[in-house]
């Protein structure tokens, strides 16, 4: 005999398929670790043990010098990328209104695009000193190439039937801008921010672990500065960084697919989610 | 039949008419002086007169959406001049309306159906309660005051043309052009907005041009049809249309519309 239709047990059913192998692949992940180091495959002195880390990270989890560390980060990240976003938005527009512009200028974007954000590390540092400045100009320079190139690309990608829709409707100046130009190039510069987000992250890090700001990253080098008894301490503090990327691209997916409801690829992922319940 | 184009039409009382759109020697060359130069309109001469419907009609190929891009101020013509109201276009004058055959694309699909209908009137500057009003009394009038809070995209291609030309029509412009507007809609939609495009015509007082390649379309709807060569286009003829009141399988078997049809066919068709 066929049951009656229970939606209940089938989201049930249906989150277990979906959540289970994950976690299933992370048990036994952690459990190859644990083994490893238990029987000194890896020595303490290498490599803690899965437990001891994992001990560590839950004392760091309840003390205030984690979530300091966790706020320095996180705030060169956002200034930086606010920074970034809006200077990328204003000039790549600006350079994007023009074809002379946009061709003049291509050339100097590639180059500085092409400049790794960690090789102008030392003459920021010795300009700027181990500060949260030093972190955000870092971040906001090394994220600002990449994300500019996507605005130019958005903006001049604008389909010419909206385009002229906006001349024929006589929206014109900031409006045009805001209303138009933005949603219309807004699929490059989501793409271009979700990227960004990423980069920002890293560069945070590494203006901590290598530039001495404050932050995570400075925290993973006090860690391993403190010998062997600290590395449990200092893995605890790499996972929270893993962590702190794995939620901030989940942030970023979710207001893109807040602010992207009426783009095309969102309406089809949404109609093949419904077909496949 | 055979008229020749004129720029001085007189109506019925004999008082003379001031046309709302004049094209006089319309000339537009694509990439003048490179290799890839290209004539798209030779010489379009002709008027529309105020509270007219007139269709422009002629064979593939024939810059029909060139000449409307240069009517409508989006494009320069090479020689010649575009006056509107009595004025040379320069630019995309204010009392004009576009609907453009791909809604798809012209309705903005970040908006609902009443931010697109009411992005022209925040464009010149209506307060936000006037805004609104006309914004529903027009969607009303195309028969959609229902789906203002949904997006065009959720919404069949007949009715998001609806909204395209409620959007055209919010600003109250003297002239409302169009191009191929129903060519992407089926066959009984398309009966629909034609019959629709003649209520709103009538009760927004707007003088219609349309541009199509359908000349029972272009029969049924206009006033005058004006006959565009093969390209590079110049005006073959301009043909009066007498039908009086339309009712799409009436006047469709009329015999007037007939003998307009196949001469209009004759025009056309490349022999």
């Amino acid at each position: 005999m066929i049951g009656p239709y229970n939606s209940e047990v089938d989201d049930v059913s249906f989150a277990l398929k979906r959540v289970l192998p994950p976690v299933l692949v992370i048990v036994f992940i952690l459990a190859i670790w644990q083994v490893l180091t238990v029987t000194k495959v890896f020595s303490e002195t290498q490599f803690p043990t899965m437990t001891s880390t994992m001990a560590a990270l839950g004392n760091a989890l309840v003390s205030p010098i984690l979530w300091q560390a966790v706020g320095a980060t996180l705030e060169g990240w956002i200034v930086g990328l606010i920074i970034a976003s809006v200077l990328a938005l204003i000039v790549g527009s600006l350079l994007a209104s023009s074809t002379l512009a946009f061709r003049a200028s291509a050339a100097t974007i590639e180059v500085f695009k092409s400049i790794p954000a960690v090789a102008i590390l030392p003459i920021v540092i010795l300009v700027l000193g181990s500060t949260m400045n030093m972190k955000i100009f870092l971040i906001s320079f090394g994220v600002f190439w990449p994300l500019l190139i996507q605005v130019i690309y958005g903006v001049r990608s604008m389909d010419p039937t909206v385009r002229d829709t906006a001349k024929i409707l006589g929206v014109r100046g900031v409006r045009r801008f805001l209303v138009v130009t933005m949603p219309s190039a807004a699929p490059y510069i989501a793409t271009g921010l979700r990227i960004a987000s990423i980069g920002a992250l890293i560069l945070a890090v590494v203006a901590e672990l290598v530039g001495g700001a404050a932050g995570i990253g400075r925290n993973i080098l006090i860690a391993e500065n403190g010998g062997s008894a600290q590395y449990a301490l200092m893995y605890a503090y790499i996972i929270v960084a893993g962590f702190l990327g794995i939620i901030l691209t989940g942030l970023f997916t979710l207001i893109e697919t807040r602010v992207m409801h009426w783009h095309e690829s969102q309406r089809n992922a949404r109609s093949n989610e419904e077909s496949a319940k | 039949m055979t008229s020749t184009p004129t720029i001085s039409v007189s109506n019925t009382q004999g008082k003379p008419i001031t046309p709302i759109l004049d094209v006089d020697s319309l000339r537009k060359v694509y990439n003048q002086g490179a290799a890839n130069e290209n004539l798209a309109i030779d010489s379009v001469t002709f008027s529309v007169n105020k509270g007219e419907f007139l269709c422009i009609v002629g064979p593939s190929g024939c810059g029909k959406t060139t000449l409307l891009r240069t009517i409508s101020g989006l494009a320069k013509p090479t020689v010649g001049t575009v006056q509107f109201e009595g004025t040379t276009l320069t630019r995309v004058p204010d009392g004009l309306g576009v609907v453009f055959q791909d809604y798809a694309r012209s309705l903005y699909p970040w908006m609902t159906n009443l931010q697109n209908v009411s992005l022209p009137l925040k464009a010149r500057g209506m307060k936000k309660a006037e805004r609104l009003r006309r914004t529903h009394e027009v969607l009303d009038s195309v028969g959609l005051s229902k789906v203002a809070n949904q997006y065009p995209w959720q919404l069949s291609g007949g009715m998001q043309q609806r909204v395209a030309i409620a959007r055209a029509l919010s600003y109250k412009p003297d002239l409302l052009l169009m191009d191929e507007p129903f060519a992407s809609v089926d066959a009984q939609t398309r009966f629909d907005l034609e019959d629709l495009i003649l209520k709103v015509r009538a009760e927004y007082g707007v003088t219609v041009v349309l541009v199509t390649h359908d000349i029972d379309e272009a029969v049924y709807l206009s006033d005058r049809i004006v006959v565009l060569s093969k390209g590079p286009s110049h005006v073959r003829e301009v043909v009066p249309v007498e039908l009086g009141e339309r009712e799409q399988l009436a006047t469709r078997s009329s015999d007037g519309f007939l003998t307009l049809r196949n001469h209009l066919l004759e025009l056309v068709m490349p022999r």
